[in-house]
C-alpha cells in the first residue's frame, strides 16, 4: 500500500515539476540561453528526475500496468496546479475533457 | 522548421498564453508528443540489450537525446499555451503506445485498447473545446 502512496508522490512531484518549468516560460528572458538555463527550468528538471527515482522506487512493489494508472492523475493535479498557482483560467470543458483522458487510459490499461 | 516558424510568432504576439493559437503550435506540440514516445521505445530496447554493452549505452544514449531534444521544443510549446491545455495532449502518446506496441513489439492489439485511445482522443478534443 505504501509504494502506491509513493508512485501517487511521484505524480505529485511531476506535477510540480510541470509548473516550474510553465513559470519559468512565463518570464522574458534577453537569450534563448537564458529561456532553458535559469533557476526554473534546471528546477523542473531535477523535480522531474526525483519523480522518476520515485516511480522506479514504486515500481518494485506495484504491478506494471496499475503504474500508467496512477500516473493519469498527473492530469488532474497540473489541472488544479495551474488554476491554483498559475492562476489559469480552468473551464469546465477542461475539467470535462481530462476526466473523459483519464478514463480512456483507464480502458487502455485494464 | 516548424518551430523556428513559431518562434518567430511569438515575437510578434504580446500576449503569449491565450487565445490566438495557429494551428502550427499544436501541430509542432503533436509532433513533439510523438517524438517523447520514440525514447520509451529505445529505452526498451536499451533493457533488452546486456547492461553496458555497446548496443545498450546507444539505445539509452539515444533515449537521453530525443528526451532532451523534446524538453527544448516542450519548453517553447508552454510559452505559448496554458499549461492545463498543453498537458492534457500528452495523452496522444498513448495512441503511439499502441501503434509501436503493434509494428515493433508485436503486442497484441484488443478492442479495449482501441476503445481506450478513441475515449482519449474525445478527451484532448473536449479540452480544446473554444468559447467564442
Amino acid at each position: 500500500m505504501i509504494y502506491y502512496f509513493i508512485m501517487v508522490l511521484s505524480v505529485i512531484v511531476a506535477s510540480f515539476s510541470q509548473i516550474l518549468l510553465k513559470v519559468g516560460a512565463n518570464k522574458k528572458y534577453d537569450s534563448i540561453k537564458k529561456e532553458y538555463l535559469n533557476r526554473y527550468v534546471i528546477g523542473g528538471y531535477f523535480l522531474l528526475f526525483l519523480s522518476t527515482l520515485l516511480t522506479i522506487w514504486a515500481y518494485t512493489r506495484i504491478a506494471y500496468t496499475s503504474g500508467p494508472i496512477i500516473e493519469s492523475l498527473a492530469y488532474i493535479f497540473v489541472m488544479i496546479l495551474s488554476f491554483l498557482i498559475l492562476k489559469e483560467k480552468i473551464s469546465w470543458n477542461i475539467i470535462l475533457g481530462n476526466v473523459i483522458i483519464i478514463i480512456g487510459i483507464i480502458v487502455f490499461y485494464i | 522548421m516548424e518551430e523556428k516558424e513559431s518562434l518567430e510568432y511569438s515575437n510578434t504576439e504580446k500576449n503569449r498564453t491565450t487565445k490566438k493559437h495557429t494551428w502550427i503550435l499544436y501541430l509542432v506540440l503533436l509532433i513533439s508528443i510523438f517524438i517523447s514516445t520514440l525514447s520509451g521505445v529505445c529505452a526498451k530496447f536499451a533493457a533488452s540489450q546486456p547492461i553496458f554493452s555497446f548496443k545498450f549505452f546507444l539505445y539509452y544514449g539515444l533515449e537521453i537525446l530525443i528526451l532532451g531534444i523534446y524538453a527544448i521544443i516542450w519548453q517553447q510549446v508552454i510559452k505559448r499555451l496554458n499549461l492545463a491545455i498543453a498537458y492534457s495532449f500528452k495523452a496522444s502518446a498513448l495512441i503511439w503506445t499502441l501503434v509501436w506496441g503493434l509494428i515493433i513489439f508485436n503486442e497484441t492489439i484488443n478492442a479495449t485498447k482501441i476503445i481506450g485511445v478513441a475515449i482519449v482522443i474525445v478527451g484532448i478534443i473536449i479540452v480544446n473545446i473554444k468559447k467564442k
